[in-house]
């Protein structure tokens, strides 16, 4: 490898030099276009530390006589300490009435009894405190109690963030929840102002569910109205908080990250914004991959992603993104893409043109969906591409028969196929 | 311009131009030539390296994936921190000792050749320089040391535990137990040594049973049970928090079999020991054995008891019973007179 690096680099200075010396004589050649020099700039800058610097703004600054106040309010509410059903009623709409209310109940979420975690997820519903709803989306990660989970997607609703109501829905499904997750429903579509029948089916509160969940996931913003953003200095905190830790080495809270931001909606921009310029390579893949999770709600972010299709480290994350977003003018750059050497370039920008939703590209990926020089993972893209883009006989055929032969991974193909089953 | 700078500059693109071939012809850079091989896929080493192949294809590296214990583990990957490291993208690209980033493509090879093979520059790297053979391996020390291991595996903080273990200062590395030396065939047939490509570890019987070693004594009126991580070189059990080593016993009063207190793996036993982490939002301590120490459990002897049957277990998930062959070893067993 030494050997390697010293040929390597005596090459490089050697050619430098001698480049550097061609150049200066002023050619008067007309320069080379190619299609990606057509990029916006790649600017990385160190992005960390200022991450960690915006969350460490803000602080949570209460005097200790209020702060006893709050906790005893809470226990009280959370029913962690006996109170006479007056007291506790006080108790609650004091600590509601406040705007700090969400630091003593949030610790309440990981509690070990399930009631006082699905208490502390109602309180925080009923708080108005909208910037609770990360603390919220942290917890549904790993909450496995069922009734915990439809308390936390009822708050997240209430709270302006529409990313739980998918478990509201899939409870219905389930005969041992059904009952709790329809009355959840029902109470919540009523407050959202939604007319239902004076007997709603099973059907009816599903569909309503869904129509909220298509919009949330199409612009990131709740559907609810009347309900004031969450502060934004204390929002950039905690996101930023969840990001600055992309760059160490344990994938748990990265994980944690992701969660949480690509299910913030619009919240999460800003800081995704600052994520996607980083010099860090860790922090600006896992935001790639947050934007691709969160879709075309992420679409204002479009024109800062485009420079990342120059970097060879993030290229492929972006180009999924980018599809995802649906942002028309990354186009051109997956279309030239198509013809990149590695695999999973021309794989992932074949995706991404299905995506994108022009059928002016269409013959292209037929073509190489029929090409059988291309490796099976850029033919399977670009016939799921096809069926994305419309009817694509051709392409159903041929994914069918990936079903049929088995030649393709399993659960890969289905991921795909569910994909086409629901559309964009 | 002068006779002279017009010389210069001729000698200087000249230069460059020569530079250019020699770096291009060295297969090295990141903007390798366009006709350079491009490594992507474990099948392209199957042509000349068929034995290792099917070594891997089986392995934990190579299912992993597609073993449907982990697709079950990870909810089939909807819990995305897993793909990093079961479908890695080189390390070389990350760096060795770093962490990985996740590849969308050839979803069937998991931890590829590729996956530890590829160098920084493209190129193949391995345990020696072999500029004759078609993939041309430039020696790396990087991909040789513990840190190429470290990328995924101190994920669960393994390779932590063997830096911290007599095993690393006496230069016992990863490799010397979980790649031992193989021998492999040339095409002219003469033998070369190699190293094996099965990755033997949690799902290999003996080496379970080389980690750890199992004891029992009576004393006075207790029953000792003693586990010792005699041949890992890092905690026992290790890697994921599913992972479990138990120590299980019963009582017989002549022929009959004392009914136990059922916490044991099936009807009968009771469990003395468990060592294992946490899950992390599961209470208790970290009772995983670190390489060299020992465990004691002491059980009270029932009155007239007059043998103990003594089980060491190592399961795959805390959850499973003995009856559960697929993710219950038994690694050792022993029989203790008690009068």
């Amino acid at each position: 490898m030494n050997r390697r690096l010293a040929i390597r680099a005596a090459t490089t200075i050697g050619a430098g030099v001698g480049l550097a010396v061609f150049a200066a004589c002023g050619s008067d050649r007309a320069p080379m276009v190619s299609p990606l020099a057509q990029l916006p700039p790649l600017a990385l800058i160190p992005r960390i530390d200022e991450l960690k610097r915006i969350s460490a703004e803000w602080k949570q600054d209460l005097a200790e006589p209020l702060r006893k106040e709050l906790r005893d309010y809470a226990e009280v509410a959370l029913h962690l300490v006996p109170a006479d059903e007056r007291i506790a009623r006080r108790a609650e709409r004091a600590l509601l009435e406040h705007e700090d209310a969400p630091l003593f109940l949030e610790p309440s979420l990981v509690n070990e009894n399930p009631a006082i975690r699905s208490r502390a997820a109602w309180l925080l519903g009923r708080s108005g405190q909208t910037v609770a709803q990360f603390a919220l989306l942290l917890r549904l990660k790993d909450e496995t109690d069922a009734a915990c989970t439809l308390w936390m997607a009822d708050a997240l609703h209430r709270l302006g963030n529409d990313a739980g109501l998918v478990w509201i829905d899939a409870a219905m499904g389930n005969e041992a929840t059904a009952q709790q997750a329809g009355q959840i429903a029902v109470a919540l579509l009523q407050d959202d102002g939604a007319t239902l029948p004076e007997t709603p089916t099973w059907d009816h509160l599903q569909q309503e569910l869904r129509t909220r969940t298509s919009a949330w996931r199409r612009t990131g913003v709740s559907c609810r109205d009347g309900v004031k953003p969450p502060d934004a200095a204390r929002t950039r905190s905690l996101l930023a908080a969840h990001l600055s830790v992309t760059q160490s080495f344990l994938l748990r809270p990265i994980d944690e990250a992701k969660f949480v931001l690509s299910r913030a909606g619009q919240h999460g921009l800003p800081t995704l914004a600052i994520a996607l310029s980083a010099n860090e390579p860790y922090l600006r893949s896992v935001a790639l991959q947050i934007l691709a999770d969160l879709g075309r709600a992420a679409l204002p972010l479009c024109n800062a992603l485009l420079p990342l299709l120059g970097d060879p480290l993030t290229e492929s994350y972006a180009m999924r993104a980018l599809g995802e977003l649906g942002c028309p003018e990354a186009a051109p750059h997956l279309t030239a893409r198509l013809a990149s050497r590695p695999t999973e370039v021309r794989a992932c920008a074949a995706g991404a043109l299905g995506l994108l939703g022009d059928p002016a590209i269409a013959p292209q990926l037929l073509a190489m969906m029929r090409d059988d020089t291309q490796p099976l993972d850029v033919r399977v893209q670009c016939a799921f591409a096809l069926r994305m883009l419309g009817d694509a006989p051709d392409a159903a055929t041929f994914l069918a028969a990936r079903e049929q032969q088995g030649d393709y991974h399993p659960q890969e193909l289905k991921i795909l196929l569910d994909r086409i089953r629901a559309g964009r | 311009m002068s006779l002279t700078t017009r010389l210069a500059l001729a000698a200087g693109i000249v230069g460059a131009f020569a530079a250019g071939i020699v770096f291009l012809s060295s297969g090295t850079g990141a903007d390798r030539a366009a006709d350079a091989p491009l490594w992507e896929s474990s099948k392209q080493c199957q042509q000349c390296h068929q034995e290792a192949y099917d070594e891997w294809v089986t392995s934990h590296h190579g299912i992993a994936f597609t073993n449907p214990e982990v697709r079950a583990l990870s909810d089939d990957f909807r819990r995305e921190e897993c793909m990093d490291c079961h479908l890695p993208r080189p390390l070389a690209v990350t760096g060795f000792g770093k962490r990985t980033l996740p590849r969308r493509t050839h979803f069937d090879e998991g931890v590829s050749c590729i996956s530890c093979h590829l160098g920084e520059d493209g190129g193949i790297v391995a345990r020696n320089d072999r500029p004759e053979v078609p993939c041309k391996p430039m020696r790396s020390e990087a991909f040789l040391s513990v840190d190429a291991c470290m990328s995924c595996h101190n994920q669960h903080e393994t390779t932590d535990q063997w830096r911290a273990s007599h095993y690393a200062a006496q230069g016992i590395h990863c490799t010397n137990c979980h790649m031992p030396e193989a021998e492999r065939k040339r095409p002219d047939g003469t033998i070369r040594k190699g190293r094996s490509h099965v990755y033997p570890g949690a799902h290999d019987k003996t080496m379970l049973a080389k980690a750890g070693t199992l004891a029992a004594r009576k004393e006075g009126v207790e029953l000792v049970l003693e586990v010792t991580n005699s041949g890992a070189g890092h905690n026992f059990p290790t890697e994921e928090r599913h992972r479990a080593v138990d120590l299980e016993y019963r009582f017989f009063r002549g022929l009959d079999a004392i009914v136990g207190d059922g916490t044991g793996g099936a009807p009968g036993w009771s469990r003395a020991w468990r060592c294992r982490q946490p899950y992390r939002d599961e209470p208790g301590e970290n009772t995983q054995l670190p390489a060299g120490q020992s465990k004691e459990a002491r059980v009270p002897i029932p009155d007239g008891a007059t043998q103990a049957e003594v089980r060491m277990w190592y399961r795959l998930t805390p959850i499973c019973d003995d009856a559960d062959t697929a993710r219950s070893t038994l690694l050792d067993e022993r029989k203790v007179a008690l009068q």
